[in-house]
């Protein structure tokens, strides 16, 4: 019998490593399931994350609240102002709504179906610099799913990579990881967004023809083709326009219209892959 | 049944600090710091307590408290499970290899070294990515590694300080409790 003796626990530590290793290969693959012990942790961590993540946003909140408090008077003198007139362009732009309902019927144009959401709060962000995620306080209980994709007011936040009962992780599409086939809105030339990592606050589109006409301030929306994203969701707008070392690919740098570094709710579209175009949700 | 006894037996106080001391820092780096984060980048407070806790106890803490600190980073986030449990267990092990060969009568030697050890996480992570063909900066060590290493020192004095004196503690304890046996032998 061989005696391992002081071997023991450096035989371990190896053992250890390469486990490890093996684990890190086999789940470096796209997975469809997640470890049991995935969802206790996420679920036992959340809430305190929520809590803490809350008590940090509300200081800071409180303390740009008081410098902004004189700069929101004069705001607020303008914005009564504004709102007047908007009042008068909100009844024009009714009346405009009910002449396109109406004239949509006349000719015979489908109902589009509208997007259903769960609103959710975000209550945590990966521990590491590598990687754009986020989780959010929403999970299967709530009728929540992988690749569902996720949205503010200002366009695609990302897509759903991990469920558990209560709560879900979101891949920002600032990961170096993302991808979602996108659009020039006035072209129609399409290609595929991606992200740069957390130190760039600009995404990267990939045209596909070569050819491709874009300019700086265009605007991208999703294309629909990747059976994740719905068409027409803002992506951002084209801030500048380049080609690869041998001219043969089109990239163009696009600016968010997402603050990611900014996100506290976030909807998800729970419906994405029976909506045919976007529109205001319930 | 009784091997896991033995190993609750083995527990001892100082190991629960050390959880609650990951479990806090897992929480303020996912809740508070990326409120902190600048050009997006954040201090990685997780690899400064395994770094400090394998400076103070050794190789073999150093080793448990990054595979802990690491796993549980893995699953709480990771599409890859075994990334940071493998970066952190590695470096964790041989930042404890140093332990007794620094000066540590001044607090600028220990935070260097846990500066370093944050570093050299952040080389294995990318060596990691770059191997699974993950997408990482080609340049990352130097626009991730570099940064998060330098912002990570500014907490490092904080977290080693903690744990330096809760080790002294336990020396007083471990002092107090072996000198009155020792009396108490003498009485006998």
């Amino acid at each position: 019998m061989v005696h391992l003796g002081r071997w023991r626990k450096f035989i371990a530590a190896v053992v250890t490593l390469i486990v490890l290793v093996i684990l890190m290969s086999v789940t470096a693959r796209e997975r469809e399931t997640i470890l049991f012990l995935e969802k206790a942790i996420v679920e036992a961590v959340a809430p305190v994350q929520a809590w803490v993540g809350g008590l940090t946003a509300g200081i800071r909140g409180g303390l740009a609240d008081l410098q902004a408090v004189s700069r929101l008077r004069q705001e607020n003198e303008a914005l009564r102002v504004k709102a007047d007139a908007y009042d008068t362009t909100l009844h024009q732009l009714k009346e405009m709504e009910i002449e396109s309902e109406r004239l949509r019927s006349l000719l015979g144009f489908a109902q589009t179906v509208r997007h259903t959401y769960v609103v959710a709060d975000v209550v945590a962000r990966n521990a590491d610099n590598w990687f754009s995620r986020l989780t959010i306080d929403r999970g299967a209980s709530d009728g929540l799913a992988k690749d569902m994709p996720v949205v503010t007011s200002q366009g695609l936040v990302g897509r759903i990579v991990e469920v558990s009962n209560h709560v879900s992780v979101v891949q920002l599409l600032t990961d170096r990881d993302s991808g979602a086939g996108a659009l020039i809105q006035s072209s129609r030339d399409a290609g595929i967004v991606s992200g740069q990592g957390n130190q760039s606050p600009l995404l990267v589109m990939m045209l596909f023809e070569r050819g491709a006409s874009v300019a700086v301030g265009d605007a991208v929306v999703t294309s629909g083709l990747g059976e994740i994203f719905p068409s027409g969701l803002y992506v951002g707008m084209a801030v500048e326009v380049t080609k690869d070392n041998y001219g043969l690919l089109k990239y163009a740098k696009i600016r968010p219209g997402v603050e990611f570094g900014r996100l506290e709710e976030v909807l998800v579209i729970t419906n994405a892959g029976a909506a045919a175009s976007p529109e205001t949700g319930e | 049944m009784k091997t896991l006894t033995d190993w609750l037996d083995r527990l001892s106080s100082r190991h629960v600090v050390l959880g609650l001391a990951l479990l806090a820092s897992l929480i303020l780096q996912t809740a508070v710091f990326p409120h902190l984060a600048v050009f997006g980048l954040r201090p990685d407070l997780l690899m400064v307590v395994v770094a400090s806790w394998a400076l103070i106890y050794g190789p073999r803490e150093g080793f448990l408290a990054g595979l802990g600190a690491g796993l549980a980073q893995d699953l709480l986030f990771g599409q890859y499970i075994g990334l940071f449990a493998l970066s952190k267990a590695l470096i964790g092990f041989f930042a404890g290899v140093v332990e007794g060969k620094i000066f540590r009568q001044t607090i600028w030697v220990p935070t260097a070294a846990i500066g370093v050890a944050v570093f050299l996480q952040e080389v294995v992570v990318w060596v990691c990515l770059r191997a699974l063909s993950i997408p990482a900066p080609a340049l990352g060590i130097l626009t991730v590694g570099f940064p998060v290493a330098l912002y990570s020192t500014l907490v490092a004095p904080l977290v080693y300080r903690q744990f330096f004196l809760y080790r002294g503690g336990e020396r007083a304890k471990e002092k107090e409790i072996t000198g009155g046996a020792g009396q108490a032998a003498v009485r006998r």
